[in-house]
């Protein structure tokens, strides 16, 4: 990406608000390490003049995160999502030679919490891991992490079968486990999926409404400059909305956001649609046609950690545990438990 | 069907799904102690933490529903609860009031001490040392240490799993415990999360009974009546009944005969005063009305009356009081309720909540019509010279 278009957009990122989210991701961004830095000092250059605030986040699968850019990200309050398998990283995550990252990651991940203590760990289960998907939490947990998001890889070419979903569901339930102990030893995390889909129970009606809305508010631009619907429909067309330079096309937007708001005849007739992550705001055009479209393995898999996620929930609520109904229900648990964490260092 | 990795997983909705027991934001705001419990990792912070995480406990508990809003905004009327959450208590037919709503915690119905004691005919007292509810009953003494687990009846220890606690200024006790405590016997409602407790020689059970006559009069019931979608609270049958047999056997009535058989319309007689000649006729809407969605607004079609009349006039000349009760079981009207609320274009929208007070008002309202009315046969009891 050239500094004409990072520039152009952290501009157009700044019309009719106050505030706007500017999220690098790639491949992997830290290889234009300068341009971030760039982009940065632009943005708090422009944010003094105007009043406007930006606020950061960084995907990464660490291998370039040094001490430099780390006192970089806490002085500008940059946050970081670090791509780690765990116990499993070298299954998956290896090197253009074949080798695994683990080793190389070793140092790196105290070095991580060391400045950044919320850094989210987040990992990606696939089919040749999943076994192992407990266990990798359990991994992120012990080295420090607190937030922690558990992916599944989603490809189609990832050759899920029956029996994997099965083994998931295993792993789930150990997590469930871990949830539940670690809430009671009043150890302050965050878990996704868990937390999430605790989360679309007790948002009722809403969940998938501030969901699309946020999903709106997330276009995505590609290198050159192409605005995109979000950050999954990069380079198609269809979802094409706009340049840095010229704008965005809003009622394009929108039009594409009502259609994902349209759910597919199969997920219509599903009782867990208002709690899926992906009956609404998933709109895919097929060929020149529009549908909504949900792959067999994402519903599986909403269809499995659901009631997994909702036992966690019953159990912790029905047992009275304050840390679980203050952290779900306190509506200022996130400022108190930052208080906390403040007078304690 | 979908299918992907060559029908290996296939993609299928749910159809149906029961969601865990656990309250929603929405129906949490109604739980005002919910937060009140703070983690104990915050209590070690106590001079700060806890002052800012009850002061965020305070800023949740402090939502409140508007009820008057849609009140008039969808019904143009007032003074009637709706669908509500809240939790009631009924004493002998009778609602108890309590200043301080119930609450539920731990699976337990808590409510301030002063009330359910006073209630069931025990006065009370508090030990400002120890921090001890105590009600004192003929022959008894139940004692509550604020959040103590132990319990005293007399002179027997008994563990509670709910102790009593403060909310609000009140002190709220289980009220099962106590209740049951008391000689009382205790049931709890789902449907509509009631607790009734009956107490020996409080509750007036009446048999089924088939009587007849001409009917006179026809006092009637003004609740919101059956073709009102939206009202949840009601006078049951047997609230009605025993507010009636008092208000009569005050002016005079004498309900202890046992009344004449009759078949005829499935009416059920349910208080006859054969020397006075006057009998109490409680109708089972269900009997005369065979398709619920055929039921007639309230008040009465005059097709209904013609065919009382006719009925009741094949046979002796008791005067019969006729007072249309709400005669439907709880669920049945939340079910109509929720129909109607489908049917009236609101489907979308939440159904509005009313407060314990506001059902507790609506109710009270209930009785007095139903007292009202009730004065109204006295006097035409009086004008015909059956009643002095």
């Amino acid at each position: 990406m050239s500094r004409d278009v990072a520039f152009a957009t952290v501009k157009l990122g700044m019309e009719n608000r106050k505030m706007s989210g500017l999220l690098f991701y790639g491949g992997e961004p830290l290889l234009e390490r300068k341009l971030i830095y760039d982009i940065v000092d632009y943005a708090k250059d422009i944010g003094k003049k105007t009043g406007h605030t930006f606020y950061y986040k960084m995907t990464t699968n660490g291998i370039l995160l040094d001490e430099e850019f780390l006192k970089f990200s806490k002085k500008n309050n940059l946050a970081i999502g670090f791509s780690h398998d765990g116990c499993a990283q070298d299954d998956c995550r290896v090197s253009a030679d074949g080798v695994g990252t683990f080793a190389l990651l070793k140092d790196t991940i105290p070095l991580l919490l060391k400045y950044q203590p919320y850094a989210i760990g987040m990992c990606v289960i696939d089919p040749s891991t999943v076994h192992k998907a407990s266990s990798i939490v359990k991994f992120l947990f012990d080295k420090g992490f607190r937030y922690i998001t558990v992916g599944v890889n989603y490809c189609k070419t990832a050759p899920w079968t029956k029996n994997h979903l099965s083994i998931l569901e295993g792993e789930y339930k150990k997590m469930a486990e871990m949830y539940i102990k670690w809430t009671k030893a009043e150890d302050k995390f965050y878990l996704s999926p868990f937390d999430m889909k605790i989360l679309s129970h007790l948002k009722g009606d809403k969940y998938n409404t501030d969901r699309s809305r946020m999903t709106i508010n997330q276009p995505s631009v590609a290198p050159n400059g192409k605005i995109y619907f979000a950050s999954r429909y990069l380079d198609d067309p269809a979802f094409e909305i706009g340049d840095v330079f010229s704008g965005i096309n809003v009622e394009k937007q929108k039009s594409i956001s009502q259609k994902g708001d349209i759910p597919s005849e199969i997920c219509s007739k599903c009782a867990l649609r208002l709690r899926c992550n992906y009956a609404y705001g998933n709109p895919v055009y097929h060929k020149s046609e529009y549908i909504a479209d949900v792959s067999p393995i994402q519903c599986t898999h909403e269809q499995l950690i659901t009631p997994i996620a909702d036992y966690v929930a019953e159990k912790l609520y029905k047992e009275g545990n304050a840390l679980f109904i203050h952290k779900h229900y306190n509506e200022i648990y996130s400022f108190v438990s930052l208080i906390e964490d403040i007078s304690s260092r | 069907m979908e299918t992907d990795n060559k029908d290996l997983i296939c993609m299928s909705p749910v159809e149906s799904y029961e969601a865990p027991q656990i309250p929603t934001f929405g129906d949490a705001r109604n739980n005002p102690v919910l937060l009140k419990k703070l983690p104990s990792r915050w209590q070690k912070n106590a001079k700060v933490i806890a002052s800012i995480g009850l002061m965020g406990s305070m800023i949740f508990s402090g939502y409140s529903y508007s009820f008057a809003e849609y009140s008039n905004e969808y019904n143009g009327q007032s003074g009637y609860s709706r669908y509500s959450n809240d939790i009631s208590v009924i004493l002998n037919g009778m609602p108890i009031e309590f200043d301080v709503a119930p609450v539920i915690i731990n699976d337990r119905t808590m409510v301030p001490f002063r009330a359910i004691f006073e209630a069931l005919g025990m006065t009370v007292e508090w030990d400002e040392d120890t921090g001890t509810a105590i009600g004192i009953g003929e022959n008894l003494r139940i004692a509550l240490p604020i959040d103590g687990l132990t319990a005293f009846v007399n002179a027997d220890a008994v563990e509670l799993d709910a102790p009593a606690l403060l909310h609000n200024g009140r002190t709220l006790v289980p009220i099962r415990f106590v209740a049951e405590n008391s000689g009382a016997n205790v049931e709890w409602d789902e449907a509509t999360g009631t607790v009734v407790i009956t107490t020996d020689g409080g509750y007036v059970e009446y048999p089924e009974y088939h009587g007849y006559s001409d009917f006179d009069l026809d006092v009637r019931l003004h609740h919101g009546g059956a073709g009102s979608p939206f009202y949840l609270v009601h006078l049951t049958e047997q609230e009605a009944l025993n507010i009636i047999r008092r208000q009569l056997e005050s002016a005079g009535l004498n309900f202890d005969t046992t009344p004449p058989e009759y078949t005829a319309l499935n009416v059920g007689l349910n208080l006859f005063d054969e020397e006075k000649g006057v009998a109490i006729v409680q109708i089972d809407w269900r009997a005369w009305q065979p398709n619920m969605l055929m039921m007639p607004v309230y008040p009465p079609e005059p097709t209904f009356m013609e065919r009382l009349t006719e009925g009741f006039a094949q046979q002796t000349d008791i005067s019969v009081g006729i007072f249309r009760t709400p005669a439907m079981q709880p669920a049945w009207l939340e079910g109509w309720s929720a129909l109607n609320w489908h049917w009236s274009g609101h489907e979308s929208e939440p159904r509005p909540v009313a407060t314990a007070n506001e059902k507790a008002e609506a109710r009270a309202e209930l009785e007095m019509q139903l007292i009202a009315q009730i004065q109204e046969f006295i006097t035409y009891l009086q004008s015909v010279g059956i009643l002095q």
